[in-house]
């Protein structure tokens, strides 16, 4: 996913009941530490190139904010709704790190999710709990769970990183009447709850505009469609829409992504216990 | 009706543009501001302020350079979308775009200050003069008036190129620019100064936030209490939370009222500001002043190391719910770690509950006449320090208190009908750790405790082990494990001496939050000592929760704190309402 609009975050917290839930969010980690180089297919390399141009084009874009409304559909097609803030900030090297502030639904609200992404090791993660005032840390290790009680895991939020996946490049296509790539993505992290994802990425722009997620029984168990890109700083594009459809379930999830701006000059002391302690 | 108003502010500021055709607008100028454009927009109008943008750019394409709603041209005459023009622009997407052509034009301008020269910009800046996103605004504004059939007098003073160079926003007139834009030569264009990328927070009730929580709950007990107390008792609370941030983030008001009434015990009747302080945050420190909450710890049992607050017993057995601190704290922080100092000015005493209050102490308190070690009684300042510091998967604290001791003893009064609560002065030491391996979370809480009356350790150490998607469903697990101890042994006024609390908690990961947390702290010196706690909740709606809290004492030890509290297993409903 090119998104580093949302980040990470952990809902039913309500006291300090989440942390359970370590699922892990933004993560990259690679459970051997082993393959800190990316992994090469048998596809001539092409598969790699493709993720290299597509992280490529999405480098120095420095911070982020953005607001969130998940919509959440069960079978029966009943919704509800979340609203969360994100902070963001690329680091060079390294995962990224994010913020994310909750509003809705209220008994969560002013609860907040601090998450540095690491590429190597386990991500560092906090939650603040406004009713106790209380930062808990929380053990990251695995990413599979479900982001908000929605069709997101955590791992499907998190930045994308070369190091996570080993990449084949599949076919060549058409989606949509564009061009498009299809890259096979297979995740280094053993911790993963994905055998394998399939991405659609644009030949003009390298974006993704659809993903499949297999199970660790490899069966289709997710879609993601990424669309309404907007270009930010004449660069970086960004999905204001994210459906993301679970096929074994017949539940979805829409992020409705606005309000997005670049270059607000965060830095790293935007992003750590002290600024976590006083967000709102 | 503040929509209204603003109207009748628009409708003064839009003084330099001629009167014009209902159908057109302009020659434009640049006297508005788009600030009150978006504030109009927040309004109860059918019609965003954004959509209003994008159609007049929609309908006049030449007008705009670029198609950049920013960059309107000097003089231009626009002619005015219709309602139903207006209605049709996406609103979401028509938000987007003027967000979008704000960036760009920010890019555009940044551009050209890297490569024009002073001389030039300052001849660029008269000559593209001015027209701003403040015109932009006023043409919106009267769009959106037009759009609705309010009839608009529109008086025309004649500006001067001098005047309307002085208009221009001080973001391009103080920059050094190139004399012409890279669009296609446009002799006179204008620039607006990209307000509009947030939410308008000019107006400071804006940036006020107000928050507030309605509680009500119903403990009802298993037996009457030892004096005969009712089984049942109901209780209400409100807790409101005003927090204000100046405009540069850099510093912040919250005030936090907390009032609870219980149909009982008066003692547990309380008004009490839980936060009332001013924040200011700068690079590498943060300063508070007033009155707060402050957590210090990591384990989940017991909460040994945390001192600065004290403790609202009546309001939760498990002595999490805290009373106002007032202090002054002063944190700094860099690559060294975190260092927190405080100055505690006043004492806050501990809430007891009344003889007609369950969970009581046998004989009654007179809490009205606590006797304190400081002659200064209440007004001792207390200190306290912290350090912290994160390496890697490792976090330590190290903490010293110094003053006022935050749990009471009791001093039999009236040839022993009645008991009062001593504060005594003390010093205390206080080590946390944490230490992430995988899925495991290991954690340790140390304290050294010094008073003229006794010095004694205590500690807690364990772990939480989660599990996640237990199952192949979407539930996690997680365990606790810690062991509790004081080195006073049975002499020591607390329960967790030698003991050994195991709990587990459950988040369904459902769309309604649910959760439980279920745990029993067993004596492992006294078999027959032992108590349990259940915490459930879940959500009913966006603004309601319900909770299910459950208590269990048992122990047939006259020496157990708990001894007292052996009539007194409860079960406690409670509904939260949040808006």
């Amino acid at each position: 996913m090119n998104t580093h609009l949302l980040i990470c975050h952990r809902p039913q917290v309500r006291n300090s009941w989440i942390k359970l839930l370590s699922g892990l969010l933004c993560a990259s980690w690679l459970t051997t530490g082993l393959f800190s180089m990316p992994v090469l297919a048998d596809d001539g390399g092409k598969g790699l190139q493709i993720a290299t141009e597509r992280k490529k084009r999405d480098e120095g874009w420095k911070d982020s904010e953005s607001k969130t409304t998940m919509v959440l559909r069960n079978a029966q097609g009943e919704e509800s709704t979340r609203e969360i803030r994100s902070i963001s900030l690329e680091v060079a090297n390294d995962g990224d790190k994010g913020l994310t502030i909750f509003d809705e639904p209220k008994d969560v609200r002013g609860t907040a999710f601090l998450n540095h992404s690491h590429t190597g090791k386990p991500d560092d993660q906090w939650l603040y709990l406004p009713s106790v005032k209380r930062v808990k840390r929380i053990a990251s290790r695995n990413k599979s769970g479900p982001f908000m009680a929605s069709e997101f895991a955590y791992e499907d939020l998190s930045s994308f990183e070369l190091e996570k996946f080993k990449f084949t490049w599949l076919r060549d296509e058409q989606l949509n009447g564009e061009a498009v790539f299809v890259v096979e993505q297979v995740p280094l992290d053993e911790f993963s709850g994905y055998s394998k994802s399939v991405v659609w990425i644009d030949q003009a722009e390298y974006r993704a505009r659809k993903i499949e997620f297999y199970d660790r029984k490899n069966a289709l168990l997710k879609t993601l469609v990424m669309s309404d890109y907007k270009q930010y700083l004449n660069k970086y594009w960004r999905p204001l829409k994210l459906q993301m459809t679970n096929h074994q379930t017949g539940k979805s999830t829409d992020l409705l992504v606005r309000d997005i701006e670049f270059g607000k000059g965060r830095t790293d002391a935007d992003f750590d216990t002290n600024a976590l302690q006083r967000s709102r | 009706m503040q929509l209204n108003i603003c109207w009748v502010l628009c409708a003064a500021a839009l003084a330099a543009v001629t009167p014009s055709h209902a159908a057109t607008i302009g020659p434009v100028t640049g006297n508005e501001t788009l600030w009150s454009l978006a504030r109009a927009a927040r309004g109860d109008a059918p019609y965003s302020m954004y959509q209003a943008i994008v159609a007049l750019q929609q309908k006049n394409p030449t007008a705009f350079i670029g198609n950049n709603v920013h960059h309107v041209k000097l003089g231009a005459v626009l002619e005015l979308p219709t309602a139903a023009e207006i209605a049709a622009v996406d609103a979401l997407s028509a938000e987007q775009k003027v967000e979008a052509d704000a960036v760009a034009w920010r890019q555009w301008v940044a551009t050209r200050q890297t490569s024009g020269g002073t001389a030039q910009g300052a001849v660029a800046v008269r000559k593209t003069g001015g027209l701003s996103s403040q015109a932009t605004a006023a043409l919106a504004r009267q769009v959106q008036q037009q759009s609705k059939a309010v009839p608009v007098l529109l008086a025309a003073p004649a500006e001067t190129p001098a005047a309307v160079a002085e208009a221009a926003p001080v973001s391009a007139a103080s920059a050094p620019l190139a004399p012409l834009p890279p669009e296609p030569s446009a002799p006179d264009i204008a620039e607006a100064p990209a307000v509009l990328t947030r939410e308008p927070r000019s107006d400071w009730t804006e940036r006020l936030q107000t928050d507030t929580t309605l509680g009500l709950d119903w403990r009802w007990f298993a037996k009457r209490g030892l004096q005969g107390q009712s089984r049942s008792a109901l209780s209400g609370s409100a807790l409101v939370e005003w927090y204000w941030q100046s405009e540069d983030e850099r510093s912040s008001w919250t005030v936090s009222p907390y009032l609870r009434w219980d149909q009982r015990d008066s003692e547990r009747n309380l008004v009490d500001l839980r936060q009332a302080y001013w924040l200011s945050v700068g690079d590498g420190w943060e300063f508070k002043a007033g009155v707060d909450k402050i957590f210090w710890g990591v384990t989940e049992s017991i909460h040994l190391v945390d001192i600065i607050n004290q403790t609202d017993w009546v309001d939760a057995v498990d002595g999490e719910s805290k009373l106002g601190q007032p202090l002054l704290q002063l944190n700094l922080s860099g690559d060294w770690g975190n260092l927190q100092s405080f100055v505690l000015p006043y004492f806050r005493e501990r809430t007891l509950s009344g003889e007609q209050g369950r969970l009581r102490l046998p004989l009654p308190v007179l809490v009205d006449d606590a006797v304190y070690q400081s002659s200064r009684e209440q007004q001792h300042v207390d200190l306290a320090l912290r350090y912290s510091q994160q390496i890697d998967q490792i976090d330590l604290a190290l903490s010293y208190f110094t003053g006022t001791n935050r749990d009471p003893r009791f001093m039999p009064v009236g040839q022993g009908s009645a008991v009062v609560p001593y504060y005594e002065q003390m010093q205390q030491w206080g080590l946390e750790g944490q230490w992430i391996v995988d899925s495991w979370i290991w954690k340790l809480e140390a304290i050294r405790r010094s008073s003229d009356i006794d010095n004694f350790t205590a500690a807690v150490a364990g772990f939480e082990y989660t599990n996640v998607g237990v199952f192949d469903s979407a539930v996690d697990l997680g365990w606790l494990l810690e062991y509790q101890y004081d080195n006073r042994g049975q002499f020591a006024p607390v329960p967790g001496q030698r003991d050994l609390f195991a709990g587990v908690r459950v988040a369904l990961n459902d769309e309604a939050g649910s959760e439980l947390l279920f745990g029993i702290a067993q004596d492992l010196q006294n078999g027959g000592t032992r108590s349990g706690m259940l915490e459930a909740s879940m959500r009913f709606s966006n603004n309601l929760r319900l909770r299910l809290d459950a208590w269990f004492f048992q122990t047939m030890s006259l020496q157990q704190p708990t001894w007292w509290f052996r009539q007194d297993d409860y079960i406690q409903l409670g509904f939260d309402y949040y808006f």
